[in-house]
């Protein structure tokens, strides 16, 4: 084994145990909400900043992890700055879990400013998160970079971004892998620059107390918060192309130009998209909000178009086998486009004005996440240990994948619905003119039970032969 | 459209994707040499066609500029603060005058224009209307250091609530107000 694999089976490790942890949080507050547990305001909304941290972190380590493995197929992967990562991202969690559970720190996952300043019970809660977010950030940072430059090394920035394919040469070869970890890769740059723009203002406020323009610290919030989910799910995608095609018995996917101009266009378009969180600023200038229902729409469409297109056209009477690992790339695409049909429903304006912060919003997301990008990464864990210790788990597929499956189309439906009741997100207890919420509340917990239920054999399974990778001779 | 059309439209929209995922799926039982080509032009041309269309159909409903041209009957001052909402005809700008709007229950009128101008004294809350029907009519952000305008026109008599819609802290869920429309 390889000081590769090792590493990766480390974060296949960490994700599998934070998982079950972090839905079980998602389940208390589901039950809480169904007047079923009584927690108190305070548990609940650290909870939920917990829940929503942990996930959106291991999910987005998983996918740059899957991505950091398959690299090596191409080009030179040095290992350290993904150690790097790995370290400062234990770091970032540790105080991360101190300032929620220890000092009360309960903002919500995008700490909307000054929420950090009130939202807290001991004031050192607000320091502590805000050098657990600067840990993170450096570390995921320094990993990105370090992929970047060893693309570079092989391929021209042009090369990478295969912008000969998009003048319609057929040579030299970029493959679609390559493109889209570079598009994903430098999309990311400009988030982490803004994230660092806004870590220093929270700073200054916090030793200075003088105040920032809190429209601007929004911006800053969502272009860092929106782009680093989006580009996960690209890191997602990026992983089915090299995989996919292989499950089913087939040639690896080329580079047409079409698609090279798909994740071009992805890679602009991404950075403008995050506007439809600020559709309720009346005071955002009226043309940025323009911008962004028809970014929010355009960005999605061409990654849509290609990658529908290729896994259809790859499993079209393939005779393939299906077995986890391509059963989970399959089935994520699919609840991909409609958690983005959700998505772009509730990017309209007009819609937004009614559906802004309902239950609407974790239902289009938890789809493209739970159902969506958390599958690709469940698709690359298996192939991972399929290649490791040879066995492809077939014992559990049908449990698994029924459960896991049934149980997230469940709970994101009893979302969905909710939603278009009215029923407001980050509630903990629903006010009596939504009485509605309780009844979905309750059918989502209980559908999100059938998800644990998939979720704890499957852990235990790769728990186990991941193990024996990192303490292999 | 309503909150119950976009529903519909999901969950249409939702079927229609897996029905066409769950085909490919039974075909892969089979194996065949096959050309998918012609299958890239049509889920091209299907998704630019749905994005066109609904571009087009939604641009045009911007809540910014809601009864723009129209000079509003009355105009509603609204400050949040963590955990209530104080609404008055006069404008809101100490301690005092946030304390004296509070707990008052205003009544406006039903089927004319009413601008709230809408902000916070310390975190960002949301500022949105709840019909006497329970669904939301109507919102907008509440800013500290900006006002944001909103124009609504009420045509449904009864109690509305103004419920906080920004997450903004512990007593979040509680934070309301209420008002009546006659
Ligand atoms: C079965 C698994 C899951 C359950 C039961 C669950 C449950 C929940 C619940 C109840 C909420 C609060 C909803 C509200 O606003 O009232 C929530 C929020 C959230 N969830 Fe999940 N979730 C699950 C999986 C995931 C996954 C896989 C991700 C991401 C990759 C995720 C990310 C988030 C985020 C970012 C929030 C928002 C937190 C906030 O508002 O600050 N969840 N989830
Ligand atoms: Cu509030």
């Amino acid at each position: 084994m390889t000081a590769l694999d090792r590493l990766t089976a480390t974060w296949i490790i960490t994700v599998s145990v934070v998982f079950p942890i972090a839905i079980l949080f998602g389940i208390l507050m589901r039950l809480n909400q169904a007047n079923v547990l009584e927690l108190s305001s305070l548990t609940f909304y650290s909870l939920m900043t917990a829940h929503g941290l942990l996930m959106v972190g291991i999910w987005f380590v998983m996918s740059m992890a899957g991505v950091s493995y398959l690299l090596q197929r191409y080009v030179n992967v040095q290992v350290w700055p993904a150690t790097v990562g790995y370290v400062l991202t234990l770091v970032g969690v540790g105080l991360l879990l101190a300032a929620i559970f220890g000092g009360d720190l309960h903002t919500g996952w995008y700490f909307l400013y000054p929420l950090p300043f009130y939202a807290r019970t001991s004031e050192w809660a607000t320091l502590v998160f805000l050098l657990s977010l600067g840990s993170l950030g450096i570390g995921w940072f320094i990993w990105s970079l370090g992929l970047l430059v060893a693309i570079l090394r092989r391929y021209p920035l042009t090369q990478a971004l295969a912008w000969q394919h998009l003048l319609g040469k057929s040579t030299p070869e970029t493959p679609p892998f390559i493109l889209i970890t570079t598009t994903t890769l430098l999309g990311l740059i400009p988030a982490f620059i803004a994230a660092v723009i806004l870590l220093g203002l929270f700073l200054i406020q916090y030793a200075s107390g003088a105040t920032q323009d809190a429209l601007l610290m929004k911006n800053l919030t969502f272009f860092f918060g929106h782009t680093l989910v989006n580009e996960m799910l690209y890191f997602g995608i990026a992983t089915l192309y090299e995989l996919f095609p292989a499950l089913a018995g087939k040639q690896p996917y080329k580079t047409k130009p079409f698609v090279a101009l798909a994740w071009n266009l992805v890679l602009v378009v991404v950075w403008t998209a995050y506007f439809h969180h600020l559709y309720m600023d009346f005071v955002q200038p009226t043309v940025v909000q323009y911008i962004g229902q028809l970014a929010s729409w355009i960005a999605p469409i061409p990654a849509v178009a290609v990658t529908t297109f290729s896994v259809l056209g790859t499993v079209y009477r393939s005779g393939m086998k299906w077995w986890l690992a391509p059963t989970f790339f399959f089935a994520g695409v699919m609840f991909w486009i409609i958690g983005g049909l959700g998505a772009i429903l509730d990017a309209i304006v007009a819609n937004n004005f009614v559906l802004h912060n309902t239950l609407w919003v974790p239902a289009h997301f938890h789809t493209y996440n739970l159902l969506g990008n958390v599958l690709f990464s469940l698709g690359f864990i298996t192939w991972f240990v399929r290649e490791k210790s040879g066995d492809d788990g077939s014992r559990l597929y049908r449990p698994v994948t029924t459960l896991y499956l049934l149980g997230g189309v469940g709970f994101v439906l009893a979302f969905y619905i909710a939603g278009s009741l009215s029923v407001m997100r980050r509630v903990d207890k629903y006010p009596a003119f939504v009485s509605d919420g309780h009844l979905w509340a309750l059918v989502g917990g209980l559908f999100a039970l059938l998800v644990l239920a998939a979720v704890v054999p499957f852990v235990i399974y790769v728990l186990r032969r991941c193990w024996r990778v990192v303490f292999s001779a | 459209m309503s909150q119950g059309t976009i529903l519909m439209l999901f969950l249409i929209g939702a079927f229609i994707i897996a029905a066409v995922f769950w085909w490919f799926w039974q075909s892969s039982k089979t194996a065949a040499p096959v050309s998918a080509e012609p299958l890239r032009r049509w889920v091209f041309v299907g998704l630019v066609g749905f994005v066109g269309i609904f571009t087009a159909l939604t641009l045009s409903r911007m809540p910014y500029f809601l009864y723009a041209s129209e000079t509003p009957a009355r105009v509603i001052h609204v400050v949040g603060r963590q955990f209530a909402f104080a609404l008055s005809e006069r404008p809101i700008e100490t301690d005092g005058d946030y304390a004296a709007a509070l707990g008052q229950t205003l009544v406006l009128p039903l089927g004319q224009v009413v601008e709230f101008r809408v902000t916070s004294f310390d975190v960002n809350h949301g500022f949105a209307l709840y019909a006497p029907n329970g669904r939301i009519v109507a919102q907008v952000q509440a800013m500290p250091g900006y006002i944001n305008r909103l124009r609504w026109r009420f045509d449904q008599p009864g109690e509305y609530i103004a419920q906080c819609l920004e997450y903004c802290g512990a007593a979040h869920a509680g934070m309301q107000a209420r008002f009546v429309v006659e």
